[in-house]
């Protein structure tokens, strides 16, 4: 009676963590539409992106604990970064850099999102 | 590495009681005729990351945190990847003998993770037929992490779910091996090109090389164009140290994550590049019904 019992509960779990597969693709949700890249600067454009993805870990606060020691809070610490090659490395996922953001199934930035950081990047990286 | 899978198959399934002619002696000799289950496959529930056949007695809550520090290559400035840490704290809880849970938070894409575990076989060491131990895990993550705010994001893409099967066993009072074939399913990927539901292998391995200490192996052989193939097969090589109530685990691993989804699919560095990372998991058990 136990053992039945307890087969049950065990098989109520297994379904029920089923139960809520999805089959989801990203590219497929999320399809890239239009996306602006003229005249890029940091302050506009691009701090947004870096406070809605990078900030949670590599803040002045954070980074020393859980951003491996990268400081991309405020347009000088980006810069280094810029300059480097290692932001747009762990963005494109090109190989040379740790790659980022460490999230949600595995996923790179929307495609506009890395486009703008190019853009801006190759344009000279302006903070204005 | 197929060839290390197969051996450690043949060794769990020709295996058979080889304790029979003791059993026999034994009643010749009007010892008992109790089922005797054979104890300490492994020392702890897990290997490194992935779960071992080992149970928690009934009424007894196991907390325990794991961390993972960062990459040793990074050398002396960052005091070879100990200014870094990525972490796992959990309860798991023995409702029986045979059924445990567990949940726990890691901060690696701030995860929460919870599991349910059933052994339905026990290896038995005397008086009785059972040469081997298995379980079922079935477990569940929630990523944490915030999503892009400019689109319609949806709650079950944060899901991802563990189906495991743990096939174990203790070959004499030294050696045991297990295998973990192991599904993990994934709400949401970011390309069709790869696979929402991950099929893989693990292989762990127990010598014990002290009368506290066991050398322990883990590995995950995952099926080829299931996940980006920047992603690599996950290895620790580390040693339990058990303590009575505590265990210990230090370990050398190519794996941040702490958790079956994070590890077997996520895994971005490599042994072959030398990017590796220290870690240990403490375990602490309370026998919340009363020491026996």
């Amino acid at each position: 009676m136990k053992t039945s019992i307890t087969l049950a509960i065990v098989a109520f779990c297994a379904i029920l963590s089923t139960t809520g597969c999805y089959y989801d693709v990203e590219e497929e949700l999320y399809p890239v539409t239009t996306c602006d890249t003229v005249d890029m600067s940091f302050d506009t454009d691009i701090v947004a992106i870096l406070q809605r993805e990078c900030l949670a870990c590599h803040s002045n606060a954070a980074h020393q604990s859980i951003g491996g020691g990268v400081n991309l809070d405020g347009y000088d610490n980006v810069k280094t970064y810029v300059d480097n090659g290692k932001l747009l490395s762990s963005i494109t996922h090109d190989g040379n850099a740790s790659f980022m953001p460490k999230s949600a199934n595995n996923r790179k930035l929307a495609k506009c999102e890395i486009d703008k950081i190019t853009v801006w990047i190759n344009d000279g990286a302006r903070k204005r | 590495m197929k060839k290390l899978l197969t051996t450690v198959l043949i060794l769990l399934l020709t295996a058979t009681g080889a304790s029979a002619q003791d059993d026999e002696l034994d009643a010749l000799l009007g010892g008992s005729n109790e089922v005797e289950y054979t104890t300490k496959t492994f020392y702890s529930s897990r290997i490194v990351n992935s779960h071992t056949t080992e149970m928690l007695n009934k009424k007894t809550l196991d907390f325990r945190i794991n961390h993972r520090f960062g990459d040793i290559s990074e050398g002396y400035s960052n005091f070879f990847g100990l200014d870094n840490a990525t972490m796992r704290m959990s309860f798991d809880y023995g409702i029986t003998d045979n059924l445990q849970v567990g949940i726990g938070r890691s901060t690696f894409e701030r995860t929460v993770d919870g599991f349910v575990k059933y052994r339905f076989l026990r290896q038995i060491e005397k008086n009785g037929k059972m040469p081997i131990s298995a379980v079922y895990v079935a477990g569940m993550t929630m990523n944490g992490m915030e999503p892009p705010a400019n689109r319609t994001n949806f709650f079950t893409s944060r899901l991802s779910y563990l189906h495991q099967a743990v096939v174990a066993r203790k070959f004499g009072e030294k050696f045991s091996a297990q295998l973990m074939p192991t599904v993990i399913h994934r709400n949401l990927i970011d390309s069709s090109q790869y696979a929402h539901d991950v099929f893989s292998v693990g292989v762990g391995l127990r010598q014990k090389i002290l009368p506290s200490i066991t050398l322990n192996v883990e590995y995950f052989w995952v099926a080829p164009n299931q996940i980006n193939d920047r992603f690599d097969h996950p290895l620790s090589i580390g040693i339990d140290i058990n303590t009575g109530w505590h265990t210990f685990q230090l370990h050398v691993t190519n794996a941040t994550g702490t958790f079956e989804k994070a590890a077997i699919t996520q895994t971005t560095n490599s042994w072959a590049r030398g990017n590796l990372h220290f870690g240990f998991n403490l375990s602490r058990e309370f026998e919340l019904g009363g020491y026996k």
